[in-house]
């Protein structure tokens, strides 16, 4: 699909977000559907304005970044180092970038933050190509800065994976509310 | 150009004439008050207090979604647990929260996340800065211009005393309505490249910040049915919590960003890094830009529900429209870093004002500061206006001491900070996605506000690509539920006729001029491009 098309797509998506938003408006009361009335409306005029403009091609042309860069600095003082990209590899990192910050969604929601965090960050690195010491040292470092910054220090707690739940396991010991679990013996 | 400065100073000695004339009978007991305000500060262990306040505070603001307002509730505990004395308590609690906002602009400058809510705007010109190899100039502007507008917001609780009743009580509901959907335009048509796409990125904040159950109707609000949706967070209810929703916005497009073009995240290498001392001449070249959007800073902290979110959007919109380089949003405009800088330090002083005088919090690290007021036995208005002054004019000695000492120890290290944007970015995606992860899961401990900041991810990085305006999108979410509220109450009051006071009149016509200038500028232009050979 073309930029044109999924950029008409992008708009068309919020301009049918705002307009089932103010259908479901609808049904409230005038003092809770007052606000999204009042601001609702003029905003999916707006929406439809900007879909019919870029249907008829007539939306504005957007400053690609970069192209329009003001002379901060002197030019002679600046070396590119990033070559453009192919489009086809753009589309590959994006769509693998994406991936991973999924991939760590998905794994903090499995088996609880610091075991997610750590396995993620591990596959992640490995993944890129990372030497095995710098995995493990950057790995070792987010987990340090896991337990002993946020949990140990700012006592957040921490929920447990839904692997642990669903088998009726348990990461609590080892990975969950460490300090507590390790200091909660000495406090009588 | 002489009769616009002339009628500034008529103006600012009009204003002095006024304020000598109400604080000249409180001239001798402020003297007082200050002096030993500072001695208090300075005296073993406040002082030591207020440094580990610093140390907390500056690694609290670099760290990316993980707010001031979440770690000082955490930390208020700490200050009860040692037993400290109220300026004691103070020194640490008010010096970690007064240099999370300077630190958290470095965090947005070098890799283009907000280190704290209030410092999203520094993103726009100064990440772009930072991917041209002027991280340092950035930096330099950056924190002086913090440095700057956090004495002014300081200064402006000593000078605020005699007068703030009357400047809070001038404005009804109606007008400070009309002052959110003024914000809300001011951003949106200052997007760059369409006026129509900037005010329906901000309608739809407005919307977005609709969700949540409706407190006064008990009314479901795009929540479908799901509990974690009914809300209750920092924002008052809002079922979208303004830190996952911030942390998506900005940082996971500059993840994909980051990881999609490789290498460092500053793309230009530069021979010699140097340029600390020249944004810092920057900053003080714009000194009157600064002072401007200190004020606006700190009269936003005045408000009650505002601050740093607001103000430093509502700074960059005029550090924008002033400096003439509309054309250039986003593309590292110096006045874009040093507008914001000023204005998000200085609404804390700001926001401490109606907090001391009239135990109203302007925002949500004043009220964790009056709870903290209360349990240490002080009583906001005319007690700490009067028998407590020394404690007052302690808060203001700790936001100035804290600022200096922050300011001086980030300049001592900014070239290795700066070199942060050398760092591989492979290296730094999995601490980032850590910060951005733990930094939204802190909002409500749950695993719905990861889920919230991967929705605000996608929605973000779409808005990037299509070139719509995120900052509309964020204000009118952050202002949303206040301006739900401003707009209920004033309709209960005046009906529609509330449309026909003259404050709301007066708005009206500025957010009408707001919306006009860019379409008739961009209309001269394009006739001019026409008319062109």
């Amino acid at each position: 699909m073309s930029s044109r098309r999924l950029s008409i797509a992008f708009t068309g998506g919020l301009f049918v977000m705002m307009a089932w938003a103010l259908w479901e408006a609808a049904g409230w009361e005038l003092q809770a559907s007052l606000m999204a009335w009042l601001i609702g409306l003029p905003t999916a005029a707006l929406l439809a304005v900007q879909l019919g403009r870029e249907l008829l091609g007539r939306a504005e042309r957007a400053v690609p970044a970069g192209e329009d860069e003001p002379g901060l600095l002197d030019p002679s003082l600046v070396e590119r180092e990033v070559e453009p990209l192919d489009p086809a590899e753009e589309r590959r990192r994006t769509a693998n970038i994406i991936a991973w910050i999924l991939g760590f969604a998905a794994a903090i929601w499995l088996v609880g933050f610091q075991l997610g965090i750590g396995l993620a960050t591990l596959l992640y690195l490995k993944s890129a190509g990372e030497r095995w010491p710098t995995v493990i040292g950057i790995t070792v470092g987010v987990l340090a800065g896991v337990v002993l910054v946020f949990d140990c220090g700012m006592h957040i707690f921490f929920a447990e994976g839904k692997l642990f739940t669903w088998t009726g396991l348990t990461a609590t010991p080892l990975f969950n509310s460490f300090c507590y679990q390790v200091t909660s013996p000495f406090k009588g | 150009m002489n009769l616009k400065r002339s009628l500034s100073w008529l103006v600012f000695l009009a204003v002095l004439a006024v304020w000598i004339f109400l604080a000249q009978g409180m001239a001798g007991k402020i003297g007082a008050a200050s002096l030993e305000g500072f001695v208090r500060v300075f005296s073993w262990p406040a002082f030591g207090y207020l440094l580990l306040g610093n140390l907390i505070g500056f690694a609290v603001g670099m760290l990316p979604g993980l707010g001031g307002p979440v770690t000082m509730a955490l930390m208020l505990g700490f200050a009860f647990q040692l037993k400290m004395d109220a300026v004691e308590a103070f020194s640490f609690l008010l010096g970690m929260m007064a240099v999370t906002a300077t630190t958290g602009d470095i965090t947005s400058i070098l890799f283009g996340i907000p280190g704290e809510g209030s410092t999203a705007s520094t993103i726009v010109e100064g990440h772009p800065m930072a991917k041209k190899g002027e991280a340092g100039r950035a930096l330099g502007a950056s924190l002086m211009s913090s440095l700057m507008g956090a004495l002014i917001g300081a200064g402006a609780i000593a000078v605020a005393i005699p007068v703030v009743t009357p400047l809070v009580l001038a404005l009804g509901t109606p007008e400070f309505f009309m002052l959110t959907v003024a914000g809300v335009t001011f951003v949106g048509a200052l997007s760059g490249g369409s006026v129509i796409k900037g005010l329906a990125a901000g309608g739809l904040g407005f919307i977005f910040s609709l969700v949540g159950l409706d407190m006064q109707t008990a009314t479901e609000r795009f929540t479908f049915g799901t509990m974690y949706l009914w809300g209750g967070g920092e924002t008052g209810g809002a079922g979208i919590g303004l830190v996952p929703a911030t942390v998506g916005l900005f940082a996971i497009p500059e993840i994909i960003d980051l990881a999609t073009k490789g290498g460092s995240i500053a793309q230009a290498h530069v021979g010699r890094l140097g340029g600390v001392l020249q944004g810092v001449k920057d900053a003080l070249r714009h000194w009157w830009l600064v002072a401007r959007c200190s004020a606006m800073g700190t009269y936003i902290g005045i408000i009650p529900g505002m601050g740093g979110p607001v103000s430093q959007w509502v700074a960059y919109a005029h550090a924008m429209q002033s400096s003439g380089k509309h054309d250039q949003v986003g593309t590292g405009v110096i006045e874009g870093v040093v507008g914001p800088g000023a204005a998000n330090n200085s609404t804390l002083g700001g926001a401490l004002i109606p907090t001391i005088a009239f135990g109203i919090p302007g925002n949500v690290t004043t009220a964790i500061l009056l709870g903290a007021f209360l349990v240490l036995g002080l009583r906001p208005g005319t007690s700490m206006l009067t028998k407590d002054l020394d404690v007052t004019f302690s808060l203001v000695w700790v936001l100035v001491v804290s600022n200096v000492i922050t300011v001086s120890v980030c300049f001592l290290f900014l070239n290795q900070l700066a070199r942060l944007t050398r760092i591989k970015g492979t290296l730094l995606i999995p601490p980032l996605l850590l910060f951005i992860y733990l930094g939204s899961y802190t909002h409500t401990n749950s695993f719905g506000d990861i889920i919230i900041t991967l929705i605000f991810g996608a929605l973000g990085w779409l808005m990037v690509v299509f070139d719509w305006s995120r900052p509309a999108l964020l204000l009118g979410l952050v202002l949303g539920r206040l301006a739900d509220n401003y707009l209920w109450i004033t309709y209960s009051r005046y009906d529609f006729g509330f449309l026909a006071r003259p404050g709301v009149l007066i708005i009206l016509c500025v957010i009408l001029a707001s919306i006009a200038f860019p379409v008739i500028r961009d209309r001269r232009r394009q006739r001019a491009a026409g008319n062109a050979p």
